[in-house]
């Protein structure tokens, strides 16, 4: 399985998880989106670095090839999922105690 | 040196968000045992992915930039990075929080638990009934008038049930 169709996944696991399965429904609050917003930026600098400076580099044949500062456009979703999902995760225990 | 460059960039990313927990008092690191419980899907799950995709040949890493020690292939780094990025979207998260609490659910207001707890409304309330029955004598006392809130909050456990009962009574004589 590509790279992109793994994110494509993640991107859809992430939001049912915090729409259905934990239902804490960030993606709904404004919030969210302002705390994504920043971390993106940070993100594009931190990975355009990486990748930049090659410390991590990508097969050409499981990418679109579509890149933002150096990184492949996939690495945008990953983020997405990953931070998102520790958010939904977060939040969740936090109402729970 | 150039070994430290990933390792570096991970730091940086925890020394630029710190301040977020000293200025704005996200609480994040004071409350680590939710941290680590929230950091644990997004580690196994990353972690996992990134094997499986390094693995795949997906992606690989440079020797020069990374310390070398690895598990199972997977620069340390890495496993690192799943830790080390969501505490910063935490810290961030709670950041947005603690500036527009109104922004996010939860805490901010709307959450039923919240509202229960919030006793100081609950004490709020209560107060003032008890504060007149119990504290009646303090009346003189009565004289610093504005002070009122300590009052209240000392005669909130009890007297309140006496007058409770002696409602009904009174509304029962209107009949």
């Amino acid at each position: 399985m590509t790279y992109t169709a793994l994110v494509e996944i993640a991107l859809v696991a992430s939001v049912l998880t915090d729409l259905a399965l934990l239902r804490t429904k960030l993606v709904t609050s404004l919030g969210f989106w302002i705390a994504y917003a920043i971390l993106t930026g940070f993100q594009l600098v931190v990975n355009g670095l990486l990748t930049g400076l090659r410390v991590v580099q990508y097969d050409p044949g499981v990418i679109i090839g579509i890149r933002i500062a150096f990184a492949p456009i996939e690495d945008l979703g990953f983020g997405f999922a990953l931070i998102l999902l520790t958010l939904s995760c977060w939040t969740a225990v936090e109402r729970r105690n | 040196m150039r070994h430290l460059t990933y390792l570096a960039l991970l730091a940086g990313c925890l020394v630029g968000t710190a301040p977020l927990e000293i200025v704005l008092r996200t609480r994040v690191y004071s409350r680590w045992r939710r941290l680590v419980l929230a950091l644990l899907p997004g580690v196994a799950l990353g972690v996992s992915w990134d094997l499986y995709a390094l693995h795949a040949g997906h992606w690989s890493f440079d020797e020069r930039y990374v310390t070398g020690i690895t598990l199972d292939r997977l620069p340390i780094e890495e496993v690192l990075f799943f830790i080390v990025i969501p505490i910063c979207a935490v810290l961030t998260l709670e950041a947005v929080r603690r500036c527009r609490p109104g922004w996010l659910p939860g805490r901010g207001g709307s959450d039923g638990a919240i509202g229960v707890r919030g006793p100081d409304g609950g004490i709020g309330v209560r107060g003032p009934d008890g504060g007149i029955g119990a504290h009646g004598p303090d009346g003189g006392i009565g004289a610093h008038g504005p002070d009122g809130g300590i009052v209240v909050r000392e005669s909130n456990p009890g007297p309140e049930d006496p007058i409770a009962m002696d409602r009904p009574a009174v509304e029962g004589d209107t009949r």
